[in-house]
């Protein structure tokens, strides 16, 4: 008999509430097959793009007849070309995101994101592809519509346990490098790196002309750090730990902490980097919401 | 800084390690936390580390430190104590100047310590928290011979290091010091000087003080001053001093006369007890006193054919028993005869004023020189020599008189350049309008104040013709221009006195008497004294004084000399009293012992009463709170201080 895995970051209340919502690409995207985002190419969809004299080789069957009776010249008739988007999931997996405070790890925070976005993105007919990394590429599932792609994304989020140390930059150059038309590239990290370095990542991303979104996962103990007592500071990814009096440091900590986070904010906006927040406690509702009906409005943040 | 309770404040003492323990432990029970965001935390630790750490330690040291003062409040610590301003640390050898005179036999308010066994006690206490290996050297104020200590408890010994009835000079004990430590070359040292500060004791005026400075600085041991003042005196203090004492025969009754002094530090009608001892049997007698000093006669009828004895008079015991008894003796009844030689008219002057016809115990006669050398010189008490010339066969047997305890007076001569008793040198005859006698010595001298304390009108004497001397040896007084008036030479147990004017009134008003009379009686009675054999003296350390028989006083004293009482030694009879000095009540002040030891490494601790000490515990206690308080304060703030941080929103 087959096991039936518990996937705790499938939320059917949260699909139900967000399933009106449709996910929109803030610029063109290059699909497989039509769909309903904008295309850089003509197409064939029903929207009149422009008309434009006829030269050889083109199809006559595109010339407008009606156009020739008046001017008894050839004109060729433009129309839109929608397609679908692939959407590319980028998801770490370090040990960093095993941090949790009083709620959800922000791994566990960040599957429901992704499950969630994957659903949606499917669901309106689009592809989605689930790169999870660490400090290498663990899976690399490329984007696909069917529904049993998205079982695959979901077990394979299922199957994913955070470790190891990030290597982010070289993932992000990698896959910026990898995708070759325009796509969705949406990043789910703590981003825990060099801002300049991941500034460097977005501005690849942004020259191959993707859409580029990240959520921030950032956990409110890491932003408060309300600590009292002496602690041992254990790095998450294997690394040197640490002996403080929190009390002692929490000035300066909240001050670096909250410099890197204008910084790296500062930095997407810069590089048209759609930027969210995702702190596990305030629920995954609001900030996909707010995704969502950014993108729907297509203003910019 | 000394403490009441010095154990206390050791065992409090560990506590103050208390806040670094359990900081340490805190630092030990660090709660293990994994951690994303570690580059932050790297990063905030190394930029934050110098300014966390030297305030951790800022709060450490402040809870400390109140924790330490907590603990030295608890344990009552005296401002400025013995122990705090002695110790340097540095010092080779202490020499312990011990102050043993009569007026350090004061008590403390338990009536049970007096001023030597509380220095003592101080002394010791101090001692034994000063370095192994220190030295420890006493000189003390009676025999101020240095005396090497194995440890200092000896000083507890009441026989050697007990108080006395002698005097004290500072300036001897310090000038011993310097004798030691010039032969011995002790190292570094120490000089504790205890002392009641009182003004006689130190006479700040005097050259001496520049001279041993001087000296002291020339040493090569570096020498520091630590005096230990127990200034207090009680505040109600009665004193008694037997003045004098003198035998008259009255028709056929025999007369003791003993003049004595009954002083207090304080006023009000009061009737004091006297207690009377005279050849062992004792009376009560009975004196009222209004005012803080009272001059009186004590009368006693003496036996027909008495031949001597002694007695005391003593006040009830008070906080002071060293003043408190008065010694007296008195011998066979002698008769005290004066001889003038002169040819002036105004001898019959001189007769009388030697033998004033009330007097009722002296005579005086006038003879010429020729007389003189077939009479019994030796009989005389005085003898007047108003005459310009002498035969070398008198000069020569008036030279044995003095030296065996006679007194001469030599008026001035007329005859320049001439030479008396190979001692007197006379030169110019000086005349003027007056010559004004400026300065005279009150306290001792034929022109001393009258036991009332009133001076003598020396300074009204008219003086026209003077004869000054070439030598003058003890200037006793002077005119206005510094030259001698009068002024003696010792020469044996005698002395002479040479007076500048003569009784002519050409010469000065002397024949008026005012000074003349007592001055006169005073030489009479001081060459009676070779006729008895008893002697008063004062109190001291005389090795010549040594082997005395006890007939009044402490039996049980190791050197009798050095305590009041009457004692025996062969024929003679010796009343050894306190110094007069020793009941003076002023005292030096601080300044005045910062001029004296100027250019010296110098403190002073003052532990001038009990209940100013408590007072000065209670303001070291409200200090000491206050400090913890301080302490705490700037503990809490830096505590509760935490940089500013600018909230940045993402």
């Amino acid at each position: 008999m087959k096991e039936i895995k518990k996937r705790d970051f499938l939320d059917p209340e949260l699909l139900a509430k967000l399933g009106r919502l449709t996910v929109e690409a803030r610029r063109f995207m290059e699909g497989g097959f039509a769909g309903r985002h904008k295309s850089p190419h003509r197409g064939s969809s029903v929207e009149f793009s422009q008309y434009r004299k006829y030269v050889q080789g083109d199809d006559i069957r595109n010339i407008d007849w009606r156009v020739f009776a008046r001017t008894e010249k050839h004109f060729v008739k433009e129309f839109e070309a929608d397609t679908n988007l692939r959407a590319y999931m980028v998801f770490d997996c370090s040990g960093s995101m095993n941090f949790a405070g009083e709620d959800d790890t922000k791994f566990k925070f960040a599957q429901k994101l992704v499950a969630t976005l994957a659903q949606l993105l499917v669901q309106q007919g689009d592809s989605v592809g689930l790169q999870a990394f660490n400090d290498k590429m663990i899976k690399d599932l490329p984007p696909r519509t069917s529904p049993k792609h998205l079982y695959a994304i979901y077990e394979t989020l299922g199957d994913l346990q955070p470790s190891g140390q990030t290597d982010l930059i070289t993932t992000l150059h990698n896959l910026a490098g990898k995708i070759r038309r325009r796509a969705m590239v949406i990043i789910f990290s703590d981003f825990f790196s060099d801002v300049n370095k991941l500034i460097d990542c977005f501005s690849h991303l942004h020259y191959k002309k993707h859409d580029v979104a990240v959520f921030h996962l950032i956990d409110k103990a890491e932003m408060e750090f309300d600590l009292t007592r002496p602690v041992r500071f254990e790095d998450m990814e294997g690394g040197e730990s640490l002996i403080a009096d929190p009390a002692s440091i929490k000035g300066r900590y909240l001050k670096e902490f909250n410099n890197y986070l204008k910084e790296f904010h500062d930095g997407c906006l810069s590089h048209n980097v759609e930027y969210h927040l995702a702190v596990p406690g305030e629920g995954a509702e609001g900030v996909l919401s707010e995704f969502l009906l950014n993108r729907l409005r297509g203003s910019k943040k | 800084m000394t403490f009441i309770e010095p154990l206390l404040f050791w065992i409090l003492v560990p506590f103050v390690a208390l806040p670094v323990l359990i900081h340490l432990i805190n630092r030990m029970r660090y709660t293990p936390m994994k951690w994303a965001a570690m580059d932050f935390l790297f990063r905030a630790k190394r930029s934050s580390t110098k300014f966390a750490k030297l305030r951790e330690i800022l709060i450490l040291t402040c809870r400390c430190l109140a924790l330490l003062f907590l603990a030295m409040a608890l344990a009552r610590p005296l401002s400025g104590g013995w122990l705090g301003s002695a110790f340097s640390g540095d010092s080779e050898t202490v020499i312990i100047l011990l102050d043993r005179s009569s007026s350090m036999s004061s008590l403390d308010d338990s009536g049970q310590v007096n001023k030597v066994q509380k220095s003592v006690a101080l002394i010791q206490e101090t001692a034994a928290k000063m370095p192994s290996g220190t030295s420890f050297v006493v000189i003390d104020s009676s025999t101020l011979k240095p005396i090497f200590l194995k440890d200092t408890k000896s000083l507890s010994d009441p026989v050697l290091f007990g108080v006395t009835d002698a005097g004290a000079s500072m300036k001897d004990m310090v000038s011993s010091a310097y004798d030691y430590i010039l032969s011995a070359n002790p190292g570094n040292c120490e000089l504790w000087l205890t002392t009641d500060l009182q003004m006689n004791s130190w006479q700040p005026e005097s050259q001496d003080w520049a001279t041993l400075n001087a000296d002291f600085k020339n040493l090569k041991s570096n020498v520091a001053f630590r005096v230990l003042a127990l200034s207090n005196q009680p505040s109600k203090n009665k004193s008694i001093s037997i003045k004098s004492t003198r035998r008259v025969k009255l028709e056929k009754r025999e007369i003791l006369e003993v003049t004595l002094q009954v002083a207090r530090n304080y006023t009000g009608p009061e009737t004091i007890q006297l207690a009377v001892n005279l050849n062992g049997a004792e009376t009560v007698k009975q004196i009222s006193m209004t005012q803080d000093s009272l001059l009186l006669t004590h009368q006693f009828e003496l036996a027909s054919g008495d031949d001597g004895g002694f007695g005391s008079f003593s006040l009830p015991d008070d906080k002071q028993p060293g003043d408190n008894f008065g010694y007296f003796a008195y011998g066979k009844h002698v008769e005290l005869n004066t001889a003038i030689v002169s040819q002036e008219k105004h001898s019959r002057l001189l007769a009388l004023a030697a033998a004033p016809p009330r007097g009722g115990f002296s005579n005086s006669e006038v003879l010429d020189s020729n007389v003189l050398l077939t009479k019994s010189i030796n009989d005389y008490s005085l003898i007047i020599w108003d005459k310009p010339e002498i035969e070398e066969q008198l000069e020569l047997q008036l030279i044995r008189y003095v030296k065996n305890g006679g007194q001469l007076l030599v008026f001035a001569q007329h005859v320049k350049d001439s030479k008396l008793f190979s001692q007197l040198e006379f030169g110019a005859i000086e005349n003027a309008e007056e010559y004004k006698i400026g300065d005279w010595n009150e306290a001792i001298g034929p022109l001393a104040d009258s036991l009332q304390g009133e001076s003598l009108p020396v300074s009204k004497l008219k003086v026209t013709t003077r004869q000054l001397i070439k030598s003058p040896g003890q200037v006793l007084a002077s005119y206005e221009d510094g030259q001698a008036f009068l002024s003696r030479i010792g020469l044996g147990r005698g002395t002479i006195y040479y007076c500048s004017t003569n009784l002519s009134k050409k010469w000065s008003d002397l024949y008026k008497g005012a000074v003349l009379l007592p001055m006169l009686s005073r030489l009479v009675s001081e060459g009676s004294k070779k006729f008895s054999s008893v002697y008063f003296e004062s109190s001291r350390y005389d090795q010549q004084l040594a082997n005395l028989e006890v007939l009044l006083g402490d039996k049980d004293s190791a050197v009798k000399s050095l305590h009041a009482g009457v004692y025996q030694k062969e024929n003679d009879v010796y009343v050894l009293n306190r110094p007069a000095y020793e009941d003076g009540e002023a005292l030096v002040d601080e300044e005045s012992l910062e001029q004296i030891f100027d250019g010296h490494e110098f403190s002073m601790f003052n532990n001038s009463s009990s209940a100013e000490e408590d007072d000065t515990q209670s303001e070291m206690f409200s200090l000491f709170a206050l400090l913890i308080l301080i302490f705490l304060a700037v503990e809490g703030f830096l505590t509760l201080q935490r940089p500013l941080v600018k909230e940045v929103t993402a």
